[in-house]
């Protein structure tokens, strides 16, 4: 359980900082095309999204794993 | 001297009033059974209420000695939080309109302005996010309340994996200058102690949605006002990692009522995990997945987590402020 509150905690910190660089022109008030900024954002969603679904099948896989050798 | 008054005055407040709650739980018929007993044995379930009244008394005065502009985030969102809690104690709300409702404690903080729109990010630094962070508040309120209240599953769950994270906001508030926060959290933890005498196994009284909402709020609030939302976010992994499992395994929001099959079964005095599918994925089932434990041991277990998230919660704030 430690571990997988590790493996989170990781994956979380890293996910945050990769959506700060993604939306970071955005926030700091750089003048950039509407377009750009879109994408931006929709990157950055689609990438909190992939993490949130790896996050549900870690656990699963974690579960599981532990309930087998049960 | 003063901080260390305010502590055991709230530790004893808490332990009288909550043993008053008990009297009035029986006499009004505000009974849960604790269904991870053999016997399902009827307990009092608005113990909380004590928690809430002495967190209230105590930081409303905390506040005026300390003269903190504050009282949105530390006095009025618990209070409206706790209301909501005590609603769902006595009638069961629907799943779907509570999280809706607890939006409401956040509404005062972002109508009041009590908040900067600035997080701090790990090695981003600060960033501003002036329209979206009123409408983060809002959902913080919501998260952190349901988050803390679906842990409170286990005899002094509640007090074991809220001390942790507030002990770390108290700890890193008092640093950044900000004792009013520190204060506050000192109360509630005080308070909280109170209550555990009663709440611990084998539990002679229920916090209820009044006093497990009312913690989740406060903790918004600190998070909040203190600019330490990624370190409380970081702090309350395992709350939230219990309440994502559910929404994802049940497929959206249901009352326990709805379930299936449940997550764990019990023989004799232990708690295992089932192996049914359909069954949510929770904190207890995984602490229970690798052999039978007894509800002290998973109440212990999930204190020993919810301290562990706490200290990766300081060295994230550690990054953010060093890189």
């Amino acid at each position: 359980m430690i571990l997988l509150i590790t493996i989170i905690w990781i994956s979380f910190v890293a996910v945050l900082a990769v959506i700060g660089f993604i939306v970071l022109p955005m926030i700091s008030g750089v003048y950039e095309n509407l377009v750009a900024s879109i994408m931006r954002v929709v990157a950055s969603l689609l990438l909190f999204v992939v993490w949130l679904a790896w996050w549900a099948a870690l656990a699963y896989y974690w579960f599981y794993k532990v309930l087998a050798r049960r | 001297m003063l901080i260390v008054a305010l502590f055991f005055s709230s530790f004893i407040l808490s332990l009288l009033l909550t043993k008053v709650m008990i009297r009035i739980s029986f006499s009004l018929g505000l009974l849960g059974s604790d269904v991870h007993k053999p016997n399902q044995p009827l307990v009092p379930r608005i113990g909380g209420l004590a928690v809430v009244i002495t967190y209230l008394a105590f930081s409303g005065v905390a506040l005026l000695i300390f003269k903190s502009g504050f009282a949105a985030s530390f006095l009025i969102a618990p209070a409206i939080a706790a209301v909501i809690g005590f609603i769902e104690d006595l009638r069961e709300l629907n799943p779907l309109l509570k999280p809706i409702l607890l939006l409401l404690p956040g509404l005062p903080v972002v109508l009041l302005g009590m908040y900067e729109p600035r997080p701090v990010l790990p090695f981003i630094g600060q960033v501003r996010i002036t329209i979206l962070y009123p409408l983060l508040v809002l959902a913080a309120y919501t998260v952190v309340t349901n988050a803390v209240n679906s842990l409170d599953v286990i005899n002094g769950s509640l007090v074991l994996t809220s001390t942790p994270p507030l002990l770390m906001l108290a700890g890193i508030s008092a640093i950044n200058g900000r004792i009013d926060s520190s204060v506050v959290a000192i109360i509630l933890i005080a308070a909280m102690l109170g209550f555990l005498r009663y709440n611990w196994f084998p539990a002679r009284a229920f916090s209820g949605n009044a006093g497990s909402n009312l913690v989740g709020a406060v903790i918004a609030g600190i998070a909040v006002s203190s600019r330490l939302e990624v370190a409380a976010i970081i702090a309350l992994i395992p709350h939230i990692m219990n309440e994502f499992y559910v929404l994802v395994s049940m497929r959206g929001l249901k009352s326990g009522k709805q379930l299936r099959s449940r997550p764990v079964a019990l023989s004799g005095n232990l708690i295992s995990s089932t192996m049914s599918p359909g069954a949510p994925l929770t904190i207890v089932r995984m602490l229970a997945a690798d052999r039978p434990r007894s509800e002290v041991e998973i109440a212990i277990y999930m204190a020993v987590i919810s301290a562990y998230a706490s200290i990766l919660a300081v060295l994230t704030q550690i990054l953010s402020q060093v890189i």
